[in-house]
């Protein structure tokens, strides 16, 4: 009775979380967003939609400790304000009471499904008025938090952190957008004058340069998670350099 | 045909146990062959769709005994029972498998909370025949836990404990205010007029006579014997 007074939730709310958060590989996306196309902007669902490709591409077979889910969070694509102010001890802490609330073990629920929906539920209480937002453009009244109930001080917190985010990612949209446009535009014209259809080679290379730079973070990764990691290869100490926020 | 009947003792004090797993196809179903997500998720998503199939499985063994309710009346009613609105009051505290008494019966909660689910495969059939079946097998143990307070009403009646009494009230009031008897041919008539009740009755004092006068038991049993069907005939003329 306590870890629902904590979680707040009904036992079915809670699955129709678990289920919405669940990661549709054809699709690359959460299922909740197959109901709802416009929720892609929100801050919530952007957090959960990127963390659950994140989290499935490690292809789990134990639990995470709380350092790894904030590698995880670190290796995000877009940097949210939201995850910047979580620790992965409080999502971890948070799997463990899905589970016993649940009543079935991680594997049931799915790994990178159970790290979402903790998640979700970390924000949930963290940042009611951003969470409730997202229950408005979801849809799903029914997940709502008392925002005086969550307290006023994380209230105050979100509602600040929110607004940053907010401009960031309007930025980072903008960046984007003039990415886009300026693929488009150099594709059409190399299109024009020779006649393929192929992106500009540019942004051939821009892309493969971050696709690689993501096979590398998935490498570290994948050695936290299996206590297994490489301290001596080249790209493990380009990584650490990252991580301390100093350049390679 | 031949077959071994193997009875637990232990298992019948769970009635639920009697319910035998229920056998479906996925495809009939409309279901895909695959989870296309985790254990909870699949389950969570499919949910109302076995619920459906739980409750019709319900309704046709239950018009096998009542034909006549087999409406959409009689589902509704049964799915009340099986709601939060009939939920029956916990007698054990200490019993770790009670959740089906309150809420809703076929709630997915008790589905996943069934030890035995650890025990399915994660595949679509086997993960969905468990669900469908438990969900039966808890709303046997609402819908048999809700017919107990009737069943001892029932018994009760079979044994006409709710009748102020057997005799007629001018008989009873001679008896007791003018020490009068009724004459042998009133006492059976009166005894005739509810055979039923009388036939047990004087079985009962047959058998205690018995006790005390015949000591052999063998001699005993052919009395007990020969005392019913003097009962038989004895409330059986006037019928025929």
């Amino acid at each position: 009775m306590a870890t629902r007074a904590k979680i707040n939730l009904d036992y079915e709310q809670l699955l129709a979380i678990i289920s919405a958060c669940q990661l549709v590989p054809e699709r690359k996306c959460i299922r909740l967003a197959l109901d709802c196309e416009e929720l892609t902007g929100n801050p919530v669902f952007d957090c959960l939609n990127r963390f659950s490709g994140v989290v499935d591409r490690q292809a789990l077979q134990n639990s995470l400790s709380g350092n790894v889910v904030q590698v995880l969070f670190s290796k995000l694509p877009m940097h949210y304000e939201l995850l910047q102010r979580i620790d992965g001890d409080s999502v971890v802490t948070e799997v463990n009471r899905l589970v016993e609330t649940i009543g079935v073990n991680l594997v049931m629920i799915g790994f990178s499904n159970g790290y979402v929906t903790a998640l979700a539920l970390v924000l949930r209480t963290r940042f009611p008025q951003e969470w409730n937002k997202f229950c408005d453009f979801s849809e799903r009244q029914q997940w709502k938090i008392d925002i005086e109930q969550a307290g006023t001080r994380s209230f105050r917190q979100a509602a600040s952190g929110f607004h940053r985010e907010q401009v960031q990612n309007q930025a980072v949209a903008t960046n984007e957008a003039n990415e886009q446009s300026a693929c488009d535009s150099v594709a059409g014209r190399v299109s024009e004058a020779e006649g393929f259809t192929q992106p500009a080679e540019p942004v051939l290379k821009e892309r493969r340069k971050s696709e690689l730079e993501e096979e590398d973070d998935d490498e570290l990764i994948n050695g936290l998670v299996t206590g297994t990691a490489n301290n001596t290869g080249g790209r493990a100490h380009q990584w650490s350099f990252r991580k301390f926020g100093l350049r390679r | 045909m031949r077959h071994h009947l193997k009875v637990d003792g232990l298992r019948i004090l769970d009635i639920g146990q009697a319910v035998s797993p229920v056998q479906l196809n996925p495809g009939t179903l409309g279901l895909p062959p695959g989870l296309d997500g985790s254990v909870v998720d699949c389950l969570v998503r499919w949910y109302p769709r076995l619920r459906t199939v739980a409750l019709d499985c319900l309704m046709a063994q239950h018009s096998l005994l009542f034909p006549y309710e087999d409406g959409a009346e009689a589902c509704d009613r049964l799915e009340t029972l099986l709601s939060d609105r009939c939920a029956v009051p916990i007698q054990d505290d200490t019993s770790p498998d009670g959740l089906w008494r309150h809420g809703d019966a076929l709630r997915l909660e008790l589905v996943l909370k069934a030890p035995a689910l650890q025990l399915v495969s994660f595949e679509t059939q086997p993960l969905i025949e468990f669900a469908v079946t438990e969900m039966i097998r808890n709303a046997y143990r609402r819908l048999h836990t809700l017919e107990c307070p009737l069943a001892e009403w029932f018994f009760n009646v079979f044994l006409q404990t709710s009748q102020p009494t057997q005799i007629p009230l001018d008989v009873l009031y001679a008896h007791a205010v003018e020490q009068a008897r009724p004459t042998p041919a009133e006492a059976a008539k009166i005894m005739r007029e509810n055979a039923i009740f009388w036939k047990a009755e004087l079985q009962s004092l047959g058998n205690q006579y018995l006790l005390v006068t015949v000591p052999d038991p063998k001699l005993m049993t052919l009395q007990n014997a020969a005392l019913y069907q003097q009962l038989k005939r004895f409330l059986a003329e006037e019928e025929v």
